[in-house]
């Protein structure tokens, strides 16, 4: 049931010297206007999406649509869903049923190999980083630039150091610094930093502010509006509905694994969207969450 | 909300000028001093050295010619080859207890092989070392695919070889191959030939450490498993594959002492294993794994070595010879913590140092 990310490192082992720069990604159209328009491209479209574990149903045909250029924030309470969904997103879990639609095409996620050559990028939430290796080893975990058999090392440096650069990291004293030595902040960069270096078009991020303390929250928050500023789709976990509503464009409402409200963060306060996360619907009404919230 | 992100307190250095190690020679030369310098190794050479002179003081012979080969010469290679296989499996997060006894089972087959069943030099060494890898491998399968803890799987190995090295040979078998016995007999440039095998060995591991993607994602695997499975890594083949090498090298070992003892003797050998952990750890590898270098390990077999035939050229009782390894490997963590603790409290302030004294070679023109 459960795939095996072992194999994510096969193909792309070699010959990652050339990945389009983050920069690339300023000129994409998704760049210019945030904060909700409705004609903004679709990337990422699942589509009666069903995960069951033996006898519980993690996930009930959960219909979601994450624009490009955007920060999607997928907010739930404990056992909604959340995580199972991002991993069916990341090739983790395969989905029982439903269909995933990337760029309006049909697509098989099975593996997180298969998510990655789609870009699909994902920040986990225990930053699953090497304290012991240094940041441009950590970055290029399993992808690392080979030349004659050699670990090549000064490509992997100017890689590093120009993602870094571009996602406005500065506070970082020398990449070849353990990951170990940094602060909870300059780790989740680093986390990003790998994620978005691989070309990715969709971020994940889980719980990317958990742990964190104000002004490091806060750099992180911007790193966020930054990426989704740069045309690159984001998901965002988070129990903060401050940090939700912050950096969020869209929320996606999740309850016992039904996907039970989502629209433009707009539509929704701190109040109505506890409302939602807790009892499922607003005011008692299934599924009318938007209208409702609109009008209140 | 958001604030820019050099608002964070700790954040005084911008990125631009990040030293790169992408750096001309200039800067090469100040950087490998300077990593000397701060590196755990640094401690472990010195006392190599001061342990060599004293004892060279104590008795001048010590540092003679023919001591240098052997003992001195060949104890290294046998320890230092077991120390540096014990290594990487110690790296990945594991340990492997079977090489001293594997060892002791290869001097016997070795001989075995060679002598009772007729099968050239050449042959009979591919044959040992293969056997060592083929058990490593074992090792790897017990490990990684039943999830049996490391420690226990070698355990295992350790048992079983202690009693079949007697099992094959009740009597010693004895070499006549002087190919065989050429291994520790002959010198290249006045360097016992099981020497030079040694210097191989402990440079092609320390270039698969420190140079190769998959020496790296052992670093990684023993650093978080976690994090190096996410990323993709094959951690069953990394870990399958340093037990091999591990027990590879205990064929090695094999083959030399064989040669040394001129026949293949059960019980030859025995504790080896805790040297070979004992050299790792006085080398700055953590038991925990994902920490220490080839180097290090290197200069800790070098210090029991001249420890152990140091002590017996100054004719110090056998009984004393064991409890200074024992105090100099106390000696050794204690100063590894203290090391680490005062890196933890001006670590920070140094790094920032190194960064601008090489931010001139480092970052000028490379800097985008």
């Amino acid at each position: 049931m459960m795939a095996d990310p072992t194999d994510a490192a096969s193909e792309t082992q070699e010959g990652n010297v050339s990945r389009s720069a983050l920069a690339d990604r300023e000129t994409n159209p998704g760049s210019e206007a945030r904060g909700g328009t409705p004609d903004s491209q679709t990337l990422l479209s699942l589509r009666g999406i069903s995960k069951h574990f033996g006898p519980v149903t993690a996930l009930d045909g959960v219909d979601l649509d994450v624009p490009s250029g955007r920060v999607t924030a997928l907010i739930g309470d404990n056992g909604a869903g959340k995580s199972t969904l991002i991993k069916v997103i990341a090739g983790i879990h395969e989905a029982d049923h439903g269909e995933i639609f990337w760029s309006g095409e049909r697509v098989q996620i099975r593996t997180p190999h298969e998510a990655t050559l789609l870009g699909v990028a994902t920040v986990y939430q225990d930053l699953a980083l090497c304290d012991n290796l240094d940041i441009v080893a950590n970055m290029f975990l399993g992808l690392e630039t080979i030349s004659h058999g050699m670990l090549d090392e000064t490509p992997m440096e100017l890689k590093a150091r120009e993602t870094l650069t571009s996602l406005s990291v500065t506070s970082v004293r020398s990449i070849r610094q353990p990951v170990g030595s940094l602060s909870g902040g300059q780790r989740q960069s680093v986390a990003v930093a790998r994620a978005v270096m691989g070309d990715a078009k969709l971020v994940i991020m889980d719980e990317p502010t958990a742990a964190l303390g104000v002004s490091q929250t806060a750099m992180v928050l911007d790193l966020i509006q930054r990426l989704a500023a740069g045309g690159i789709a984001v998901i965002v976990i988070s129990h903060n509905l401050n940090d939700v509503f912050a950096v969020a464009d869209r929320v996606a409402i999740l309850h016992l694994g039904r996907l039970v409200s989502s629209g433009p963060a707009s539509d929704y306060d701190r109040q109505s969207a506890v409302e939602i996360m807790t009892t499922g619907a607003l005011s008692g009404r299934e599924n009318g969450a938007r209208e409702a919230a609109a009008r209140a | 909300m958001t604030q820019p992100a050099t608002a964070d307190p700790e954040a005084p250095v911008p990125t631009d000028q990040l030293p790169a190690s992408a750096a001309g020679a200039r800067g090469a030369t100040a950087r490998v001093l300077g990593r000397l310098a701060d590196s755990p190794e640094i401690g472990i050479i010195l006392a190599v050295i001061a342990a060599f002179v004293v004892f060279t003081a104590i008795n001048p012979l010590f540092s003679s010619v023919s001591e240098l080969q052997d003992p001195l010469g060949i104890d290294l290679a046998g320890f230092g080859i077991l120390a540096v296989g014990e290594a990487l499996t110690i790296i990945t997060g594991g340990i492997d207890l079977s090489v001293g006894s594997l060892t002791a089972l290869f001097v016997v087959l070795s001989a075995w092989f060679n002598t009772t069943e007729h099968i050239p030099v050449f042959f009979t060494i591919v044959l040992t070392v293969g056997a060592g890898a083929l058990w490593g491998l074992w090792h790897g399968f017990l490990i990684t695919r039943l999830g049996i803890a490391p420690f226990v799987a070698t355990l295992v190995t350790f048992i079983f070889a202690v009693g079949a090295d007697e099992a094959i040979a009740p009597n010693p078998i004895p070499i006549h191959s002087s190919v065989f016995l050429a291994v520790t007999g002959n010198t290249v440039a006045k360097i016992p030939i099981a020497v030079l095998v040694f210097v191989v060995i402990a440079i092609a591991v320390w270039f698969f450490l420190e140079r190769t993607y998959m020496g790296r994602q052992l670093y990684a695997i023993g650093g978080n498993r976690e994090a190096a499975r996410l990323a993709g890594i094959k951690i069953d083949r990394r870990v399958v594959l340093a037990y091999m090498i591990s027990g590879a090298c205990a064929g090695v070992v094999g083959i030399i002492e064989a040669s040394r003892l001129t026949s293949g003797t059960a019980d030859s050998v025995s504790g080896w294993e805790l040297i070979a952990i004992a050299s790792a750890v006085i080398g700055g590898v953590s038991l925990i794994g994902g920490q220490g270098r080839i180097i290090g390990v290197v200069a800790g077999a070098a210090l029991l070595v001249v420890l152990r035939d140091g002590l017996v050229a100054v004719n110090v009782n056998a009984y004393y010879q064991s409890m200074v390894v024992g105090v100099v490997l106390l000696v050794a963590l204690v100063t590894d913590r203290l090391r680490v603790k005062r890196l933890e409290r001006t670590g920070s302030r140094r790094i920032a140092r190194r960064a601008a004294s090489d931010s001139p070679a480092g970052a000028a023109g490379k800097s985008p």
